[in-house]
């Protein structure tokens, strides 16, 4: 499943802000009969999620955020993707140089399209305030689920001072880090991450 | 053919390690580079030039809006208008254009339009523009509603000049429970409104929808061939034939005694201008969303360069710049006349780094020797052209 506008996912011109994308995804978990489930955000990912576990607390079983997006944090600030070449981009999102994917080949301007596409529906969240709601700081204390905060390090475009921050204001949440490893954990280091979350998941009693 | 003279008005001052050290001369080209003297001096020198166009006989003197930029000194084109106002008499003022995407009150632009149209004595020319890409980083401002943003501000500001009722405004963008604005515009309905395209296929239709006057910017004249062919074709889906006056070509000219004078003279503030001032990079100028999926492939596949990334015999060739001998630059003229059916010529003669003594010597060349061969071209049959 992916949010709409990225991927494959059509645009839905009434899903404009992040409050729009709350009553989509509860949608979606009432749609798909889903009891509790366990949410797991990355990124901008974990903003969602966050949002999710917020506005409807009861409805969500547990939470895993990853290196997540939506805090304001002046002290901090989130580097600027949308100015970032694709090679900055990708300089920015690993660890390990080596680990960084080739870019897209093929005929045409299908990947350069794409791309913008995908980076034009996070911009339609995103843009200003920059990654972040600013309200979401004060209104994180109404969690209840279980709670791991995951942050990669060195995270060089959301400093782990915003996971320092989540776990702080998210009652009872814990906190961990992967070492050697950029914001792009999933792909940089896959297997590291599933440890830590598989590790997690089977703690939370439901 | 009406003739105008456009005035960027650049700081040339950059430091000489511009090339290797900065990605741009916009958006986060460091302001401590700024010499509040040497820019106090820009100010009246670009402002003497624009007044001396007026005295030359140009139809037009144009200013527009740039923010944050060591390519354009302009952030409020209605202040150089307001300046311009009352030091000269004859030619229309063209502020091409506000950058009605960017800004937070468009109610605001229609009032200092309005003012500034009494000011100049009904000699406004009221040009719009969406803001270019880095100004949705300068001033946080969304892109991906950048199109709705100008839309709906258009729309407002057309009303606010013409309602004979206060009104209310609601649209997604933007809410007035009270538009009613003193003054109004001298001009009836309004002032003419000009609109700068660069490709984008929405804004050809836009401007046919409206028939406003299209006005390209720097691009080879294959390209802004296949621009104003676009607005050609929108306004004949809508059974309207623009006349050549609704078609601007903004280009950038010089002229010198000798072909050989002219480009020994004019190649290194050409140059400044496509490998200074426009270096940009491809994020600040497309940030996501400013432009549509469609609009971006058709630029993409249009196969375009980089500016900073053309030699200057290219420059020439394609007809991104006019440079030569009075004889030169009146045949080159002509030939772009005939092959792109505009009736309006937006010179650009105060190129990039180029002094003063410079601009005003090719300008006196310009009016005396090429403005009388090329007035009578670009005329619709009926004679609508000025």
């Amino acid at each position: 499943m992916t949010t709409p506008g990225f991927g494959g996912s059509d645009e839905l011109a009434e899903v404009e802000a992040m409050d729009d994308l709350i009553y989509h995804y509860l949608d979606v978990i009432d749609r798909l009969g889903l009891d509790r489930p366990h949410v797991i955000g990355a990124s901008f990912g974990g903003w969602i999620a966050a949002e999710l576990a917020v506005a409807a607390p009861h409805a969500i079983g547990s939470l895993v955020l990853m290196s997540a997006a939506g805090l304001r944090l002046p002290a901090h600030p989130v580097a600027d993707l949308f100015l970032m070449t694709p090679e900055q981009l990708a300089r920015t999102m690993y660890h390990d140089p080596a680990k960084i994917p080739p870019p897209p080949s093929g005929p045409g301007p299908d990947a350069a399209l794409a791309a913008y596409r995908d980076m034009t529906a996070l911009a339609r969240f995103a843009w200003v305030p920059f990654l972040s709601n600013p309200k979401l700081e004060r209104r994180l204390r109404r969690i209840t689920a279980p709670t791991l905060v995951v942050w990669a390090s060195p995270d060089k475009l959301i400093p782990v001072a915003h996971g320092h921050r989540y776990a702080e204001l998210i009652p009872e949440a814990k906190f961990t880090e992967v070492a050697d490893c950029g914001h792009a954990m999933y792909f940089e280091r896959p297997a590291e991450f599933a440890a830590v979350a598989a590790g997690f998941l089977n703690g939370v009693s439901r | 053919m009406k003739i105008s003279f456009f005035h960027l008005m650049p700081y040339p001052y950059l430091p000489d390690d511009f090339d290797e050290t900065y990605a741009s001369s916009s958006l986060t080209f460091p302001n401590r580079l700024f010499d509040p003297d040497r820019g106090r001096s820009l100010y009246h020198r670009y402002l003497d030039e624009l007044e001396y166009a007026d005295k030359l006989g140009f139809d037009g003197i144009a200013v527009n809006e740039h923010h944050q930029s060591a390519y354009g000194l302009m952030p409020s084109p209605n202040l150089m208008a307001a300046a311009l106002a009352r030091r000269t008499e004859r030619a229309q003022i063209l502020v091409i254009g506000n950058a009605i995407g960017i800004r937070g009150n468009p109610l605001r632009v229609a009032e200092e339009i309005a003012m500034l149209d009494h000011l100049c004595d009904g000699r406004l020319v009221s040009g719009f523009v969406r803001g270019i890409g880095w100004e949705y980083f300068g001033h946080s401002i969304n892109p991906t509603r950048s199109r709705d943003r100008f839309n709906e501000a258009h729309d407002l500001i057309v009303k606010a000049w013409t309602s004979d009722e206060m009104f209310q405004w609601i649209s997604p963008n933007y809410e007035y429970r009270y538009v009613n604005i003193w003054p109004r515009p001298l001009q009836t309905p309004h002032p003419p409104i000009y609109i700068p395209g660069a490709g984008s296929t929405e804004t050809m239709k836009f401007c046919a929808q409206h028939r406003y006057t299209y006005m390209s910017v720097y691009a080879p004249a294959r390209v802004v061939g296949m621009w104003f062919d676009g607005y050609r074709k929108a306004a004949e889906d809508l059974g309207y034939v623009p006349e050549p006056e609704k078609l601007a070509l903004s280009v950038p000219i010089y002229v010198a005694a000798t072909d050989e004078q002219a480009h020994r003279e004019a190649e290194q503030h050409i140059m400044w201008l496509f490998r200074k001032g426009l270096k940009q990079t491809a994020e600040m100028v497309i940030p996501p969303g400013y432009m549509s999926l469609s609009s971006l492939r058709g630029m993409l596949a249009s196969g375009r360069k980089a500016f900073t990334d053309i030699p200057y015999e290219d420059l020439v060739a394609q007809g991104y710049v006019v440079v030569g001998s009075p004889d030169t630059v009146t045949n080159r003229l002509g030939e772009l006349a005939d092959q792109l059916g505009f009736g309006q010529l937006i010179g650009l003669f105060a190129i990039g780094d180029m002094p003063h003594e410079r601009v005003i010597s090719s300008l006196d060349l310009f009016v005396s020797d090429v403005m009388p061969a090329i007035r009578p071209l670009g005329v619709s049959p009926a004679g609508t052209a000025r």
